[in-house]
């Protein structure tokens, strides 16, 4: 395919969110891309931040071709072998203790705005119970309102929390 | 709430707030670092209330500062950090960690996730991870980002163009003091065969492989020396500036 033709198509069928480059990539050796001319770009922006280890690099490949073989989706249903062993990596460069494993970023703030709501909840239960009268949250706060009223499930997370923060001037 | 501004932070602040989310390095908004007091200051008034510190190291962390993650600069724990992108080598993965403590509030059922932590990616992950500390990569990261800022430094004596060079390791920016310019920077550079992007309006951003060499960064620095000279008369220097303003709340945009 051509880039003339990519674009063409593009325009017709997908949903314009993308300002793109124009260059169609075809593939990537080392720290180069190629694109559908045959020409070679060095890569300072690595798909932004991801391609770490650039392209083609050959144990990440070999653990592809070994594990795409075996087993490639299971679901949280069952366990596997592996994110015992990445969480184990994880929590030792990083000092922490425990992980959930998302497939974006997007999918790991949502876990950790969910994280800052429960345990904001968790806490100020606890210290109203033994305090009997005073909340440490003497504003309203986000464990309180989300304590009180549930919100309507199609209500996203990220929307509670920005209209907390708005509330908050945040 | 403006950015590594601690003022606005200790003001703002009060008991009702649950969380402080802080991106260690902004990546969309163009190479800004934490501040030291800034972080420190979150730290300590998170602590003191029993809020959370949630930092974002998506675009920051697994070694691209030159550390595991760039909170690690800092003399700062965090309860709960974000990170995704090159965790799995191109395959999708994120994830959250947190602190025993943090992590007290959930129950099975309260978060969940289809394809997140599949075999494929995380035995990926696990090979990534490995890899870099293999060869050493943080380290090298380190090394190289140093020797990055230092010759856009020497470009910046030489192109006026270039009001400011911000880096940590591997995540390095250089900033145009034009918008337009910076615009034009990115079809030129792609003309002598170098992928780069422009963020945060003014910003020239560079992420490149830990795997690069000192060669592939002159190879930069040249490209980036000659399309300067080729483009930086055409575009004003009073074009509006970009707000160096971030904002201290999570953005998903690249995520």
């Amino acid at each position: 395919m051509k880039l003339a033709e990519a674009k063409q198509k593009e325009a017709q069928l997908l949903l314009p969110t993308y300002d793109r480059v124009p260059l169609l990539l075809e593939r990537g050796k080392g720290v180069y891309l190629y694109d559908s001319e045959g020409r070679k770009y060095l890569d300072f922006i690595t798909g932004i931040g991801v391609n770490a280890l650039g392209y083609g690099d050959p144990a990440v490949l070999k653990t592809i071709a070994k594990q795409s073989a075996r087993l490639i989706h299971s679901s949280n249903l069952f366990y596997h072998e592996f994110t015992t062993q990445l969480a184990e990596r994880l929590t030792r460069i990083s000092g922490l203790d425990r992980v959930f494993l998302s497939n974006s970023g997007t999918e790991a703030w949502e876990g950790a705005l969910k994280i800052a709501r429960a345990y904001a909840k968790k806490t100020a239960a606890a210290e109203l119970s033994r305090s009997g009268a005073s909340s440490p949250w003497k504003t309203p706060s986000m464990a309180e309102r989300m304590g009180r009223s549930r919100p309507p499930a199609r209500q996203s997370i990220a929307r509670c929390m920005r209209r907390f923060f708005l509330e908050l001037n945040l | 709430m403006k950015f590594n501004d601690v003022e606005d932070l200790k003001q703002k602040f009060n008991d009702s707030v649950c969380a402080v989310a802080i991106e260690t390095v902004q990546g969309e908004g163009g190479i800004q670092l934490v501040s030291r007091e800034f972080l420190e200051t979150a730290r300590a008034l998170t602590a003191g209330s029993g809020a959370l510190l949630l930092i974002d190291e998506i675009q920051s962390g697994l070694g691209r500062t030159g550390e595991w993650f760039a909170y690690q600069h800092y003399d700062v724990k965090p309860d709960v950090v974000t990170i995704a992108k090159p965790v799995a080598g191109g395959l999708a993965l994120g994830a959250v960690l947190t602190t025993n403590e943090a992590a007290s509030c959930l129950k099975p059922g309260m978060h969940g996730s289809t394809f997140g932590g599949g075999p494929l990616a995380c035995a990926v992950a696990c090979t990534v991870i490995d890899q870099i500390e293999k060869r050493k990569l943080v380290k090298s990261n380190r090394e190289l980002g140093k020797y990055f800022v230092k010759k856009l430094e020497g470009l910046k004596k030489k192109h006026a163009c270039i009001k400011e060079v911000r880096g940590l390791g591997l995540m390095v920016a250089a900033e145009l003091d034009s918008a337009d310019l910076a615009k034009a920077m990115v079809p030129a550079m792609l003309e002598r065969g170098v992928v780069i992007n422009r963020t945060h309006e003014t910003a020239l951003r560079f992420l490149p492989p830990y795997t690069i060499g000192k060669k592939h960064i002159d190879e930069v620095v040249k490209a980036l020396d000659v399309t300067l000279k080729q483009l930086e008369k055409a575009y004003s220097k009073t074009e509006a500036q970009a707000s160096p303003e971030g904002e201290l709340i999570a953005q998903g945009s690249t995520h």
